[in-house]
């Protein structure tokens, strides 16, 4: 790999952090806006359930979103705040379909320390000023006038510095806030507030309360008429308003999520950390508040954010499991819960870890991620492209499809073209004639044969008509009537024909009125009317690859001309269905073999299927042209079949071999749910026993005690069923940390290797762990050797036919030894110290890469003839580690906490000691996600002689469920795509006004510097949304082709 | 009327002689904006969920940037300077007002009382938020 790295987004984050209802794309619709990191959707509330309308790309991780009416307006307008205090306020214009920045800024303080508890925003309910707590012991407030206008902020102090919660009170005359906070006894207490506008200051609130659960942790503040607020605790619930007060005790649990139901604040959803759904009651007569209740509704994935949508309709955001749209019954279901789950959305959030594996043995990688979290937790198969489930082959002698006869046809001569045609009719064409057949009776009912001495090169026909070419650049039209074919039109073209279309895009789904011709000798593409035959347009392609296949046909009502050439490339352009003129010409590079076209339908959409060495399904989304692989090695042709038997299917044509299938849905990446009920910690995949091997913990909550306990388990997996087949418990307080699959000098066999660490609750760090070694014995887990260590094992490597782990602040090296009575031990050979802990480590050859918890990288090298581990270098920068992956011998690449990434380089070549101790920083970038886990691999399948094959690429997982791959280019082409972005940049905005440099900037408590060598996929593909004028623009200031631009970006977009 | 876990909660609310609410009706009468929101939602297989793909934003506009005068930045004067300044500019006012008319004294006493009961005014139509302070 090299230095030079492209990031890119393969699945978006799907972690819901909040959300929100309102009027924000028109005064009369109501909107569903929820937030997923750095990404802000917009849904809207119809009879058929939620129709999402937008998915915004925010330059930063949003910390608070919420909407609000300015005074005297009809329409919401949405605030959010980033964590790198950067802020705006956006407003949909319905006319322009634009979100308009109403107002933005920097709400940064030059000193202060980080809240720990996050940052805090709202809104005064009457929209006087917007509140925000971003730094231990401030409150920011930035004034809004009565037109709704942003003023300059200023901050206030306040004394209370461990802060939990804030909201603003409703009805009040003066802006007040409630402030529940810890003190530095750890006791808990609610502080009220009135905001001074003019003089800037907190004068004294309404009312405060002391002593509060110890637990408590959320404020709800109720409207009028009732006012006050609710302070949810562990223990209990609580109302206070200055005067009356009322508690209820809850079963413990952590409130973690609340929803307003009623607009006058009688009711509130409530969901707990295990994701039991609570309906949390205020009885009240109107005035006075008489008494809380709470009743438990039913079980939800664990919500980090409830939205009260409409008619008993909920949105459940989850981070740690699938979020869902929920129904709330007024009576019990058998299991007696009032909740239905209508739909949910898929969420791989947290990825803790993941592994790539060639399942299929296809060429092509999958993704096997531990997501969610707790009860929700799962594995999750994620694999690019569409798949084929194969129902049937010829091969096999199956009952259900047999080879039949048609007498009509001449089945001694090859067929170039068969079709069923209009009246009940079938068509075939071969070299000397077009037969016409009746379907049913299947006898002969007309024949056109070609001329004495002509063969028919190429053919083609829909339900009405024939177009062929006869040798010698003839073109022949023909109508098909009842048992009738009649040549309407016979032209001679300067060339030979390579190939013809005259699918119908037109209104009549059975004429076309447009003929598409390839042709020999110019390489062009022509556009011919029907029936006459005289030449609309033609399109020179260039080159010398003739085209081989051509097609017209229509995605969501557009129509497109498509046309494969003999190398694997593939044009399009739209077709004026009235003119016959072709615009908006764009090339892509498939596979490198020729290309057949071929038209299907699945849910009511067409679909081409492009058959060559690698098979393509092209659709179109959202108005634009998308391409995915498809699970099969080179195909031939492909055509729909439908019969009773195989409803919906394809047929599909490969060497020596017809396949019958059905096809997936029609989407980029597909994902597959494997609930497990337990929280999986991490994976690893074994080729040889074809299983899984996970670290996983199982909560549960013990009725008798009453407390939350948990169990940790090593589980084996079947790799095809994803069934457990075997399970070894570990001790009490042992939790798994590490696994891997290895095998060791002088043993034939291939273990599982587990390390684990005991947490007790009394340490800190925990000071003793195990390795344990399993094989696999009939599916099942057999313990075969276990070493006792001084610390956590965090991780494992197989190392030169030993085993590497790291151990707390050490390196140490096992090798794995014979004993007397012949059974194996792990003995320890050497170590290595000098680490906060040792958390991430890598290993190449010798070469030992370290990832430490607060050290950044150091590379170790392992010296066998002295039976030692030494440093080599390290990076002395301050960074604390969350992922170390090894690009090549010299470059490391680095994931740390505040979310950047960072590639560095080894300096053998330098000329003193000192510089060759020094791991050289060559590569900054700010990705804005948390990632656990580098795995080097691809999600496309790997062709050996395409060009996106040649290029290495990194896959990592992310806690809001993203997976991105980085890739590594040549220097060439890093250079072009740089340029690229530097163009895009200024012409695809921030929205809100957010700077894209700014947001790239390395950015972490003691430095910023902007991104270098590393350039944003998300960005540069984003050119392919733009309109053609936009690309135009962009193309000539980079000085090529937007067909060239629109080849290479393309190129980029198939590596995920 | 439901039988649940909540059939204790109706007893102890009816012990207690407080409003009773079943849990029939608690769970009802839900809020309403268009009726027909949801109306027409067949509920989903919940072993698929759904992979939602809206169209991605991508924003070509000018109006990005927002009108000059809403780009916001924090006051620099830190807190306790813009203390002193304000308590500078108090003394001033008030020294300021006592050199300008001897009765000033006399005036501001009333100007005072006046605020009080303004302010008071506007506590008690702000719902009784006073009423019952740190009581």
């Amino acid at each position: 790999m090299s230095i030079w790295n492209y990031v890119v987004t393969a699945h978006k984050p799907t972690n819901v952090t909040h959300s929100c209802v309102g009027n924000f794309t028109s005064p009369h619709e109501l909107n569903l806006i929820i937030a997923k990191c750095t990404r802000v959707e917009i849904h809207l509330l119809t009879a058929q359930g939620l129709q999402p309308l937008l998915d915004v790309p925010i330059y930063g991780r949003i910390a608070t979103l919420e909407l609000f009416r300015p005074p005297g307006e009809s329409q919401d307008v949405l605030f959010i705040s980033t964590e790198r205090y950067k802020f705006c306020v956006l407003q949909w214009d319905a006319e322009a379909t634009e979100l308009v920045t109403r107002a933005m800024g920097d709400v940064s303080d030059r000193i202060g320390r980080p809240t720990d508890n996050g940052q805090i925003g709202i809104v005064d309910p009457d929209c006087r000023l917007i509140g925000l707590h971003l730094y231990d012991g401030l409150f920011k407030v930035i004034p809004i006038d009565g037109k709704g206008q942003l003023k300059e902020a200023f901050n206030i102090r306040l004394e209370e510095l461990q802060v939990l919660d804030i909201k603003f009170l409703y009805g009040c005359s003066k802006p007040t806030i409630a402030v529940l906070y810890q003190d530095n006894k750890d006791a808990r207490h609610v502080k009220t507030y009135e905001v001074q506008l003019k003089e800037k200051d907190f004068g004294e609130g309404p009312w405060l309360q002391n002593n509060l659960d110890n637990g408590a942790g959320l404020l709800i503040p109720v409207p009028l008429p009732l006012g006050g607020a609710i302070i949810i605790g562990e223990q209990t619930i609580v109302y206070y308003n200055g005067s009356a007060f009322k508690a209820i005790p809850i079963r413990p649990s952590i409130t973690k999520a609340y929803g307003k139901v009623d607009a006058d604040g009688s009711r509130y959803l409530l969901s707990d950390h295990s994701g039991m759904l609570h309906l949390l009651v205020i009885t009240h007569d109107k005035e006075r508040v008489l008494g809380l209740k709470v009743e438990p509704l039913g079980e939800t994935s664990a919500a980090s954010t409830l939205s009260y949508l409409d008619n008993g309709v909920v949105y459940v955001g989850s981070s740690y499991g699938d979020s869902q749209l929920i129904k709330l019954n007024s009576q019990p279901d058998p299991k007696g819960s009032y909740v239905e789950v209508l739909e949910s959305f898929v969420n791989l959030g947290p990825i803790v870890d993941l592994c790539v594996v060639d399942l299929e043995r296809q060429g092509q990688g999958q993704v096997v991620t531990c997501s969610g979290a707790f009860k929700d937790g799962s594995l999750r198969i994620v694999r690019n492209g569409i798949g084929i489930n194969e129902q049937a082959s010829a091969e096999l002698q199956d009952d259900e499809l047999e080879e039949t006869e048609i007498a009509g046809f001449d089945s001694d001569a090859q067929t170039l073209f068969c079709h069923n045609a209009v009246h009940d009719q079938l068509v075939q064409i071969t070299a000397s004639a077009l037969k016409l057949v009746d379907a049913s009776s299947r006898r002969l009912l007309n024949e056109w044969r070609a001329p004495q001495g002509v063969s028919i090169n190429v053919a083609t026909a829909n339900a009405s008509q024939v177009l062929l070419a006869t040798g010698g650049g003839n073109l022949v039209y023909i109508e098909i009537g009842r048992e009738s074919l009649k040549e309407l039109k016979h032209i001679q073209l300067e060339y030979e024909i390579s190939c013809l279309d005259i699918n119908p895009v037109g209104d009549d789904p059975a004429h076309s009125h447009l003929a598409a011709v390839g042709m020999w000798t110019d390489i062009s593409v022509r556009i011919f009317s029907l029936p006459n035959l005289e030449m609309i347009t033609k399109e020179h392609l260039g080159g010398e690859i003739i085209p081989r296949s051509v097609l017209f046909c229509a995605f969501e009502g557009v129509p497109y001309l498509l046309c494969a050439l003999g190398d694997g490339h593939l044009f399009n352009f739209i077709v004026d269905i009235s003119s016959g003129q072709l615009s908006d010409r764009k090339k892509i590079s498939l596979g490198t073999q020729p290309i057949t076209l071929r038209t299907f339908r699945s849910k009511n959409a067409t679909h081409v299927f492009a058959a060559s060495d690698r098979p393509t399904v092209i659709y179109s989304s959202n108005r634009k042209l998308l391409y995915s692989n498809v699970n099969l090695k080179e195909v031939n042709h492909m055509c729909p079949f439908n019969s009773a038997s195989f409803p919906d299917s394809l047929a599909i044509g490969k060497e020596g071999q017809l396949t019958i299938g059905t096809i997936d849905d029609i989407q980029k990446l597909h994902i597959r749910t494997v609930p497990l009920g337990e929280h999986p910690r991490r994976i690893c995949h074994q080729e040889i026993s074809r299983t899984f091997a996970i670290c996983s913990a199982k909560y549960s909550y013990n009725l008798t005690s009453g407390e939350d306990t948990e169990t940790h388990f090593v589980r084996l997996i079947d790799d095809q069923t994803f069934e457990i087949v075997g399970s070894h418990q570990l001790d009490t307080y042992e939790n798994g940390c590490s696994i891997i699959t290895c095998s060791f000098t002088d043993d034939s066999n291939i273990y599982y290797c587990v390390g684990t660490a005991y947490a007790l609750p009394e340490e800190n760090e925990p000071s003793k762990g195990r390795i344990l070694v399993f094989a696999v014995e009939d599916g099942k887990l057999q313990l075969v050797a276990e070493k006792e260590t001084k610390g956590a094992v965090y991780n494992l490597n197989s190392f030169n036919g030993k085993l590497l782990a790291g151990i707390n602040q050490k390196i140490q090296l096992y090798k794995w030894t014979l004993r007397d009575d012949g059974t194996r031990e792990l003995q320890s050979e050497c170590g290595h110290h000098g680490h906060i802990l040792a958390l991430y480590v890598q290993s190449r050859g010798d070469f030992i890469v370290v990832g430490d918890l607060m050290k950044s990288i150091s590379l170790l090298i392992y010296k066998p003839e002295e039976g030692a581990i030494e440093e080599r270098a390290r990076d002395y920068n301050a960074n604390w580690m969350t992922a170390v992956e090894i690009l090549d011998d010299d470059i490391y690449l680095g994931a740390e906490n505040s979310f950047n990434l960072f590639t560095v380089r080894k300096n053998s070549d330098a000329a003193t000691d000192e510089e060759r101790g020094r791991l050289e920083v060559v590569g900054e970038y700010h990705l804005g996600e948390f990632v656990n886990r580098f795995r080097h691999g691809s999600l496309v399948m790997c062709l050996p002689d395409s060009e996106a094959s040649q290029i290495p690429t990194v896959i990592f997982g992310t806690v809001n469920g993203v997976i991105g791959v980085i890739a590594s280019l040549p220097h060439e082409q890093f250079v072009f795509l740089q340029k690229l972005q530097h163009n895009l940049v200024k012409v695809i905005k921030g929205v809100g006004g957010l700077s894209h440099e700014q947001w790239r900037s390395f950015s972490n408590e003691r430095k910023t510097v902007d991104a270098k060598n590393f350039l944003d996929g998300d960005l540069i593909e984003s050119f392919l949304d733009l309109n053609r004028n936009r690309m135009e623009e962009i193309a000539s200031s980079m000085e090529v082709s937007v067909e060239e631009l629109c080849k290479r970006v393309e190129e980029m977009t198939r590596l995920h | 009327m439901i039988l649940l876990p909540c059939g204790q909660t109706i007893t102890c609310m009816i012990k207690r002689g407080k409003v009773v609410t079943a849990m029939g009706s608690l769970l009802g009468d839900w809020p309403s904006y268009n009726p027909q929101n949801f109306s027409q939602l067949r509920p989903s297989d919940p072993s698929h969920p759904l992979q939602l793909s809206p169209v991605t934003y991508c924003a070509t506009h000018n109006r990005t940037i927002p009108p000059p005068d809403q780009v916001i930045s924090t006051e620099v004067t830190n807190i306790l300077l813009r203390q002193f300044y304000r308590r500078g500019e108090a003394k001033a006012s008030t020294k300021r007002s006592a050199v300008d008319s001897p009765s000033s004294e006399h005036i501001n006493k009333q100007r005072r009382g006046a605020c009080d009961h303004a302010n008071m005014c506007a506590t008690d139509s702000g719902g009784n938020l006073a009423s019952g302070s740190l009581n």
